[in-house]
């Protein structure tokens, strides 16, 4: 594990939001979490960015927003990915694999 | 769709403020206290958790900010809050805010009145549908050698001429005659009062290929020119100014060189005619009488069918969509010069060649050559006094700004951008510039008045939406001439040395 956690690579907190929504319907703070674990420490998003890319997806209309009850019987606003987000985040992801995998031909030409 | 979606989200997030930041408020207070629960699953107390979240993550409050500020509706909101700091801003000095807005307001004023004559002098089309299809039909270089004319040699053609082109259809989907039944006005008599107006001899044709709408009644058939029938049009004015607007005038008899005529309609508010720097008041089909002869030519000399040599019949064409003006003039060359030399005889090859031509229906015809020059000239004069307003107003608010350095060197050193200062000032220049434009609009009101009276032209000099985007056009210019000018002095304050050196503005203790 690296010994400092930092923000997500520019441009990219949009998707792993999305990625994240994918897998099942969550919170601000779970999304936070779970982008933490999966990234095994090493991408910690802020507040401020997480809850502007929120609002933007949600305007976008790539996610919806409920109120729900949490597990400890308090309330908390739930996101799900819409049918729309779905075709985005697989787009997306296509479109990131191939940049990636041109990144790294790049770095590896000796 | 995400964009109805997004313009739906920022419009609640403007209107109901409050409910959205209270969910905004809601939303982060719970990740924070879930994000506290998990530091003190790991053993901190509940205090030293809260504390911790907030150092990793930033004050609740500037994050509210961050999400705030990103959607387009913040943008609105800040808009909103300057324009309103600005009318306060404005409010507290009276004064300056009145002389500024009346020097922007007699300067645009001035040029607004202008331009509207402008306007209607050389660039209005006649009130008419589709005017762009309308031509006055032209002899640049007068009628052929040895014909009578009316003094209107460049503008004036022959019965037979009228008669050959009027059957071009291909050309024109209607070709309209029209001439005045005197140079000046004839008599006419309604009731038992006499009294002189101006009436002019027309076409059929002349109102429906013109496309005039009419207020009350009707206008002219082709039957009515072929029976030279005893039937009147009269004009709005006229039909205001005689009848009160009655209803009942359809149906009234008048009579124009003593000759009895019935009103059959009257045309829509806004027709001035065909030529109207002087505003024709009634309209008769052709006659064939000698009294009605056109032009009050004595008929032992001319008349309007037994003279074709007499050249006095004036022409507007309607083209059929499509037509060229220079497709027309190879179709109607030909037919044109031979219905020219009607009465003529053989024609002498070395006379000179008449030619036709067009021009359009743009401006009042007659005047634009005229006063083309001259209103151009004017319109240079009132431009400069409107940079002189602008120059005044620009000083007046250096001036201001120059009292205003403790207001923003407080406001730069509490944390304000110098960008956001900038808008503030902008917003209030806009401001200025609003209601000097306001104030203007009515000044050019009473202004175009004025000088449609002053130069006698009988139409009013109307303020249309083409006057009204140019005066948007300067004013929006005068808004980013003199106030930008002022800011670079205002923003660029030595805060420090403004701070210490004036006077403070709270009681001692």
């Amino acid at each position: 594990m690296p010994d400092k956690s930092c923000d997500v690579v520019q441009g990219t907190l949009d998707m792993l939001v999305l990625k994240t929504l994918a897998l099942e319907p969550m919170h601000g703070y779970g999304i936070s979490v779970r982008i933490e674990q999966m990234s095994r420490g090493v991408f910690h998003p802020n507040a401020g960015s997480l809850f502007l890319a929120i609002q933007r997806l949600q305007r976008d209309g790539l996610i919806d927003g409920e109120w729900k009850p949490t597990e400890n019987n308090r309330r908390a606003r739930y996101y799900v990915l819409t049918k729309k987000g779905r075709q985005r985040l697989s787009s997306e992801t296509r479109e990131w694999g191939r940049q990636a995998a041109a990144i790294a031909r790049i770095l590896e030409a000796s | 769709m995400s964009l109805l979606r997004n313009l739906g989200s920022g419009l609640r997030s403007l209107f109901r403020k409050e409910q959205v930041n209270r969910e905004l408020d809601e939303e982060l207070g719970e990740y924070l206290e879930m994000a506290a629960a998990e530091k003190m699953k790991q053993g901190m107390n509940r205090q030293d958790a809260l504390r911790a979240v907030r150092l990793e993550g930033g004050s609740l409050d500037g994050t509210k900010e961050i999400v705030r500020s990103g959607g387009w509706e913040s943008v609105v909101d800040t808009l909103w809050r300057d324009l309103l700091f600005a009318v306060r801003m404005l409010r507290k000095s009276p004064g300056f805010m009145l002389v500024a807005m009346l020097a922007l307001a007699l300067g645009i004023g001035g040029n607004t009145a202008v331009f509207s004559v402008m306007n209607t002098v050389l660039l209005r089309y006649l009130p008419l549908p589709n005017p762009q299809q309308l031509v006055f039909l032209r002899l640049p270089n007068g009628p052929p050698d040895g014909v009578g004319t009316t003094g209107d040699d460049d503008k004036s053609f022959s019965y037979p001429v009228f008669e050959a082109l009027r059957k071009e259809h291909a050309v024109f989907s209607d070709l309209m005659a029209y001439m005045p039944l005197a140079v000046d006005t004839v008599a006419v008599r309604i009731g038992e009062d006499p009294e002189e107006a101006e009436g002019d001899m027309v076409s059929g044709n002349f109102f429906s290929g013109l496309g005039v709408s009419f207020t009350r009644g009707r206008g002219f058939a082709l039957e009515d020119e072929t029976a030279h029938a005893s039937v009147v049009v009269l004009s709005y004015s006229y039909w205001t100014i005689r009848f009160g607007r009655s209803p009942s005038a359809i149906g009234q008899t008048i009579y124009v060189k003593g000759v009895p005529f019935t009103v059959i309609g009257v045309t829509a508010q806004g027709f001035y005619g065909l030529e109207p720097a002087s505003s024709t008041d009634f309209w008769i089909p052709l006659q064939n009488r000698p009294e009605l002869n056109a032009w009050d030519e004595e008929p032992s000399q001319n008349t309007l069918y037994g003279s074709p040599k007499w050249w006095c019949i004036q022409l507007i064409g309607r083209f059929v969509p499509g037509v060229t003006q220079s497709q027309a003039l190879e179709k109607l060359d030909p037919v044109f010069q031979s219905a020219a030399l009607v009465g003529l005889g053989t024609p002498d090859p070395k006379a000179k060649k008449s030619i036709l031509a067009f021009s359009s229906t743009q401006g009042i015809q007659g005047m634009r050559d005229d006063y083309q020059k001259p209103i151009q000239i004017l319109l240079a004069m009132v431009g400069l006094v409107l940079a002189i307003a602008c120059a005044n107003v620009s000083t007046l608010l250096v001036a201001r700004n120059a009292t205003r350095a403790r207001e923003f060197s407080v406001r730069i050193a509490l944390g304000a951008g110098r960008s956001r200062l900038l808008r503030q000032m902008l917003t209030e220049s806009f401001l200025l510039v609003a209601g000097g434009t306001a104030l203007g609009w009515m000044f050019a009101i009473s202004g175009s008045r004025a000088l449609a009276a002053w130069s006698g032209v009988e139409i009013p000099f109307v303020l249309d939406s083409r006057v009204l985007l140019f005066t948007l056009a300067i004013s929006i210019s005068c808004a980013i001439v003199f106030g930008l000018a002022p800011l670079r002095s205002a923003v660029s304050v030595p805060v420090g040395v403004t701070l210490k050196t004036s006077n403070a503005t709270c009681a001692p203790q």
